[in-house]
């Protein structure tokens, strides 16, 4: 089967989660046997050649230009039957084109590969709640209050320069490229079902996890006999969605002889981005903490370096105060058998098993959080319990065969 | 200078029409000024007996009283004196009053004409005197003329305001002139003596134009009253007053409102606003009636009065011809159409790539002659690029057509209809939306299958899917009296009734289906209404006056976006004037028979 995967990034230039799930499902298809892949990852104009929107890395992974932005999700480059990216298509000529994320590049493209291609069976993979939500497509509110469910008018309150009806006309237009697509893939049931909600049709939906890389047991944190476990590891994006400033509340309102038995390792990323207001808070926050040696900045980390990271750590938290949809971190703590903390709500609380192999924690309440560090950072038996909770995640190449037996 | 027996000073002379006016000021008071003689070498003496002949009228100088060292206002020295003879400007003349012969070189005599009023600082103490003198008289022409002197003379230059003590104030904000045919009145009075025994309408040249009293419409002003507050007490609300008058105008003349009391007269002076004769002068005129809000009850009544039928002529005279438009095809149209589908845009050119995202999925629009009406020069050049990016992508044809100048809804359909290929059109607004494909075929079948169909609508629907359109029906406000508005019943509720198509008093224009036929026998949409309103209840009507029916289908069903809605109570000010405007010419439209009343049962 010749099968051609769109990411909006490739993870050479831009590490998300979703562009290595991109990338992990075309490794894994390339290496199933009778199979041969293509990987067609969006990236920045600066880095492509002048006057043509694509540019080969090799034989089976391109670049492709595309500035869609969130709002409309509107491509940017020519797609008509003359254009680069049908010469693409009719030249690769595969069977299956799968968008990982369809955002940048847009959603005319959806009907271009359609159209070049009618016979071609078109897979979209949903990573956020994009299509159903103008805030970052994160369905949290800008008040920063969850939301429950798209309606228009709700949307309109979030956005009072707008009109229900402009977010109306948003779903609609994206509904009518949407329906191009003949299957959807959603890593979680949770994001399943708020597609369906949306208006998806639950057939055309089937849940597939991101697959990890193939890793050898990573032994416990080496620990003398006293201590305890501890350490808490916190990997990923610092940003508002992410909820490392919960924790850091949280740590902060204990008592300080408490604080002095637990360890917060920050594996994170991109704060420098993220608006002053939000940099203010979390600095604050930190500077005490880091000194009094509470909190350790560790700071971000390429995938390969996944490893030795988790092997000084005990415990892997995910705070979100979004719903979140599957995040890798959840399954890479599993491959490494680290149990985990969690909000306690969307992907997360689907993904790990309260008391099983982790623990469900209020979203966004630093006490209960603080409690919890606490609680675990005592209990030596109930990490021993949570660790052997833990069953290991599927690979990429299952993901990829996984990929190919919903066609 | 003068003799130390009677001090006096002719300052200035001047003529207008037949009578001569002559200002100064004399010291002696102690006795009052009764004779004026005028000696020349070419006409025998003539001397006027003040008071039988001619008009003496005392003034306040403090100038004179300083230069003589006078206690300040220790006396009316000044004098302003009209003869009733017309003085040549070329002649010589010596005046002499009471005999007293004016020693001083005479000023030389000042011919008045309309193009020239002379003014000076130095006279503005004869400005209310000569006032007084033109009250007496009746003479329009001669009336207007001192009264202009006078107003000059006072340096009286605002646009238009005056008060007397005794009388009241009064004031005229705009004063239009509707194509010479007549002229409206915006202003406000406020009368401390009761109404006035009469109104009239001066001008520097022909007869006073007298306003009845139903001519005259009470206005709100609460900025006036709040103003007046200070000033007078039991100051109305409607002190405002908006008058339209049927008549000749000059725009080279100056005027006056005068009003006439048992007391005394109160005179206003007004400027002609000339500067616009087209559409433009329609919409300073609407946007210059001040709390429209208030005015719902006499409304019908003032475009009645003759103002709606001045503004028809305007608008009808000062309409551009249909412009030269131009056409661009993308892709191969198709061979037959069977429905020219015409949608105008303005402004949000972003539905076209809405609609055509949705018409892609739809195998109607293959056959379809689907054009796009750009009726706003300023979306041009983006809605070419959004036709070019989506005919690439889409690969269905369509047409676009575009002109240099906004004719508003009626005329970009009449432009498109005029291009159409196929036998049937369906007109529809940029922002509605099918939701399901098919919905076309629906109302082409429905078409031949219903009798005597004249217009289908299909059933529109905001976005929460609850009912936009599900067909109008004429109904009478009592806020609005003597308009016939359109209802939208079950409007904003879930559409609850027949899924069979049913006959309707009116349709809305957002999405209809009509032949082609019918709509140029009734040549179009009638281009007349302002802006766009009512001008779909008029197609309808016009199609229904020749014996068809109209139809809602809700089987094809389709969302409206509309966003602002027609209903008068949600618009205000120059807009709201503007729809009732409409309102006002569909009616007499109905109540002269051109079109069909929707009120009448079959």
């Amino acid at each position: 089967m010749r099968y051609m995967v769109f990411s909006h990034g490739h993870p050479i230039f831009s590490k998300g989660g979703a562009e290595i799930a991109a990338y992990n499902l075309f490794k894994g298809i390339n290496e199933l046997p009778g199979h041969e892949c293509w990987f067609v990852a969006r990236c920045a104009d600066n880095i492509l050649h002048l006057g043509s929107p694509l540019a080969a890395i090799n034989e089976n992974e391109l670049l492709i230009s595309g500035n869609a932005d969130l709002t409309n999700l509107t491509s940017t480059i020519r797609l008509g039957d003359d254009s680069e990216f049908s010469e693409m298509l009719r030249h690769i000529n595969p069977d299956v084109v799968h968008f990982h994320h369809y955002i940048n590049l847009g959603l005319e493209m959806l009907h271009a590969v359609k159209r070049t291609l009618p016979n071609t069976k078109l897979l979209v993979t949903l990573h956020e709640y994009i299509a159903i939500c103008s805030n970052n497509g994160q369905m949290q509110k800008t008040n920063g209050t969850l939301c429950h469910n798209y309606t228009p008018r709700e949307c309109a309150r979030c956005f009072p320069n707008k009109t229900p009806e402009d977010f109306f006309l948003r779903e609609q237009y994206i509904k009518s490229f949407f329906k191009n697509v003949n299957l959807f893939i959603s890593p979680s049931e949770f994001l399943k079902k708020r597609y369906i909600e949306w208006g998806i049709d639950e057939s055309r939906i089937k849940v597939i996890e991101n697959g990890q890389g193939i890793e050898g047991n990573l032994p416990p944190r080496n620990i003398g006999a006293k201590e305890k476990r501890n350490v808490f590891g916190f990997f990923g994006q610092v940003n508002p969605f992410k909820g490392v400033d919960v924790l850091l509340q949280a740590i902060s309102n204990l008592p300080s002889k408490q604080r002095r038995n637990i360890i917060l390792e920050i594996h994170g990323a991109n704060l420098e981005y993220q608006t002053q207001d939000f940099q203010k808070k979390v600095k604050r926050l930190l500077k005490p903490l880091t000194e009094e040696g509470s909190v350790r900045w560790v700071g971000p980390y390429q995938p390969h370096e996944l490893r030795d990271r988790m092997e000084n750590i005990d415990w892997v938290v995910v705070p979100s105060v979004w719903w979140e949809n599957s995040p890798m971190v959840i399954q890479e703590a599993m491959l490494f058998s680290r149990p985990l903390l969690v909000s306690n709500i969307g992907g997360m609380a689907e993904k790990v098993a309260h008391g099983i192999n982790g623990l469900h924690v209020p979203v966004g309440n630093a006490n209960a959080w603080g409690n919890t560090f606490i609680r675990c950072a005592e209990d030596i038996e109930l990490w021993k319990t949570l660790r052997k909770g833990i069953s290991k995640p599927i690979s990429y190449i299952e993901c990829a065969q996984a990929h190919l037996n919903i066609l | 200078m003068s003799n130390q027996t009677f001090n006096f000073n002719i300052e200035s002379i001047f003529r207008i029409g037949n009578g001569t006016g002559i200002i100064g000021w004399a010291i002696d008071t102690q006795r009052s000024i009764e004779t004026v003689t005028l000696k020349s070498s070419i006409f025998k003496n003539h001397t006027f007996q003040l008071g039988i002949e001619g008009q003496v009228i005392r003034t306040c100088r403090p100038d004179v009283c300083a230069a003589f060292n006078l206690p300040e206002n220790h006396a009316d020295l000044g004098f302003v004196i009209w003869l009733p003879v017309a003085l040549d400007p070329h002649i010589e003349v010596t005046i002499y009053v009471d005999n007293h012969p004016n020693t001083a070189q005479a000023r030389p005599l000042v011919q008045i004409s309309e193009k020239n009023l002379f003014i000076e600082q130095s006279y503005s103490h004869a400005g209310s005197a000569l006032r007084q003198l033109a009250i007496q008289h009746d003479d329009p022409a001669l009336l207007f003329a001192l009264y202009r002197v006078g107003r000059q003379l006072t340096k009286d230059t605002s646009t238009s305001q005056n008060a007397d003590p005794a009388l009241g104030i009064c004031s005229i904000d705009y004063a239009f002139n509707l194509d010479n045919k007549g002229i409206l009145l915006l202003g406000w009075s406020h009368f401390l003596a009761g109404a006035p025994k009469s109104v009239q309408i001066i001008q520097s040249t022909g007869q006073p134009i007298t306003i009845e009293i139903e001519q005259s419409f009470p206005v709100a002003r609460p900025d006036v009253q709040e103003h007046l507050k200070s000033l007078y007490t039991g100051v109305k609300q409607n002190c405002g007053f908006l008058t339209y008058m049927d008549c000749q105008i000059n725009p080279e003349n100056d005027y006056a409102l005068r009003f006439k009391f048992s007391q005394g007269e109160l005179w206003v002076h007004f400027p002609l606003a000339n500067h616009h004769t087209d559409i433009v002068l329609i919409k300073k005129i609407l946007e210059s009636i001040p709390c429209p809000q208030y005015l719902t009850v006499s409304i019908y009544n003032i475009y009645n009065s003759g103002l709606g039928k001045a503004i028809n002529e305007i608008s009808v005279k000062y309409k551009r011809p249909p412009p030269d438009y131009k056409e661009r095809q993308f892709g191969i149209p198709p061979a037959s159409p069977h429905t020219s589908v015409i949608v105008p845009l303005y402004g949000r050119y972003d539905f076209m790539r809405h609609q055509l995202a949705h018409f892609v999925h739809d195998q109607d629009f293959d056959n379809a002659d689907l054009i796009y009406v750009v009726d706003d020069p300023s979306i041009q050049d983006s809605v070419i690029s959004v036709a070019i990016s989506y005919y690439a992508l889409f690969r269905k044809p369509f047409r676009v057509v575009w002109y240099d100048c906004n004719l508003g809804f009626a005329g970009a359909n009449n432009i498109g209809v005029s291009t159409a290929r196929a036998e049937h059109l369906l007109l529809m607004n940029s922002d509605v939306i099918p939701q399901e494909p098919g919905w076309l075929t629906i109302l082409r079948n429905t078409y031949n299958t219903l009798p005597n169909p004249g217009i289908l609508g299909p059933l529109l629907q905001f976005s929460d899917n609850s009912v936009q359109h599900a067909g109008m029906k004429a109904n009478r406000d009592p806020y609005l009296p003597g308009f016939l508005l359109n209802g939208h019943p079950g409007k904003g509720w879930l559409y609850y009734k027949s899924t069979e198509p049913s006959e309707q008093q009116l349709l809305t224009a957002a999405c209809i289906f009509l032949s082609k036929q019918d709509y140029l026998t009734v040549g179009g949409f009638d281009e007349g209404y302002l802006i766009g309103d009512f001008e779909d209840s008029d197609l309808c009507m016009a199609i229904k006056k020749m014996g068809k029916k109209l139809w809602l289908v809700p089987g094809a069903k389709l969302w409206h976006l509309e966003r602002q809605s027609q209903n008068i109570g949600s618009i205000s000010g120059y807009r709201q004037l503007i729809t009732l405007y409409n309102g006002w010419r569909y009616h007499e439209k109905i109540v002269r028979g051109e079109i069909a009343n929707p009120e009448n049962q079959e």
